[in-house]
């Protein structure tokens, strides 16, 4: 599977083990060079002697806190613009919520700097929290080009009877 | 964060690189050593293990015997 980019698999590392640059870097699937920068930026190396080891704990930790920081929760109100990677409040503190179920639905907005459109997944619940911060327009679900009258029935699992 | 002594680590990280290279150990037996050898250094409080004195393994098999299954173990 390919790994997403920015995205460490922290959870093949185990607590109780020691690991090389190399083994970190196959096992964490991020190149040697990348471990090294990261020893630059604070993961702490077991000692100065060759070849260095990381401890499995402090490995954990590192990326989890490096996780930890890279996220940006949205408060309420807010919308998170993928564009300029910061969460907004969409322009005029406009938004649109179509919904897509009886309790959940998107709701999508501007976003004030790149104008891009902004969107979010949310559930009605959370939607009255919203009141008085946001001025929510409720749109209904454009239908479909083709709306098939009759559910397509599952012909494959026929054939295999 | 796990504490650890990183004189031991680095005798811990051969051994168990000569358990897998020379002896062929599976991965789940390198991590029951793993924990084992921890659980030692706990007992001895993370000293040295150049410094291992007899007593250090008497007193850990004793905390061994001492140590008490937990409530859901216990009542099966």
């Amino acid at each position: 599977m390919k790994r997403q980019k920015g995205r460490s698999n922290r959870h093949r590392i185990k607590a109780l083990r020691n690991y090389t640059i190399a083994e970190t870097s196959l096992l964490v699937g991020v190149h040697r060079r990348t471990v090294r920068e990261w020893i630059k930026r604070g993961l702490p190396v077991l000692d100065q002697k060759r070849p260095l080891l990381i401890h499995g704990s402090d490995l954990k930790s590192f990326l989890a806190n490096r996780k930890q920081r890279r996220k940006q929760p949205c408060q309420p109100g807010e919308l998170f613009c993928v564009k300029c990677r910061t969460a907004k409040v969409p322009a005029g503190g406009l938004a649109d919520y179509i919904p897509i179920s009886p309790t959940r639905g998107s709701l999508s907005g501007i976003c004030p700097t790149c104008n891009a459109i902004i969107t979010q997944w949310t559930s009605l619940a959370r939607l009255n929290e919203l009141k008085g911060k946001l001025d929510v327009k409720t749109l209904t679900r454009q239908p479909r080009i083709v709306d098939p009258l009759v559910p397509i029935l599952n012909c494959h699992l026929e054939a295999t009877r | 964060m796990t504490k650890y002594n990183p004189n031991n680590e680095r005798i811990k990280q051969q051994y168990l690189r000569y358990l897998k290279s020379a002896r062929g150990r599976s991965e789940q037996t390198l991590d029951t050593v793993a924990k084992a050898l921890y659980r030692f250094e706990v007992s001895t409080r993370f000293r040295d293990f150049r410094r291992f004195h007899v007593e250090q393994a008497i007193a850990f098999r004793r905390t061994l015997g001492e140590a008490t299954a937990s409530p859901e173990t216990a009542k099966r």
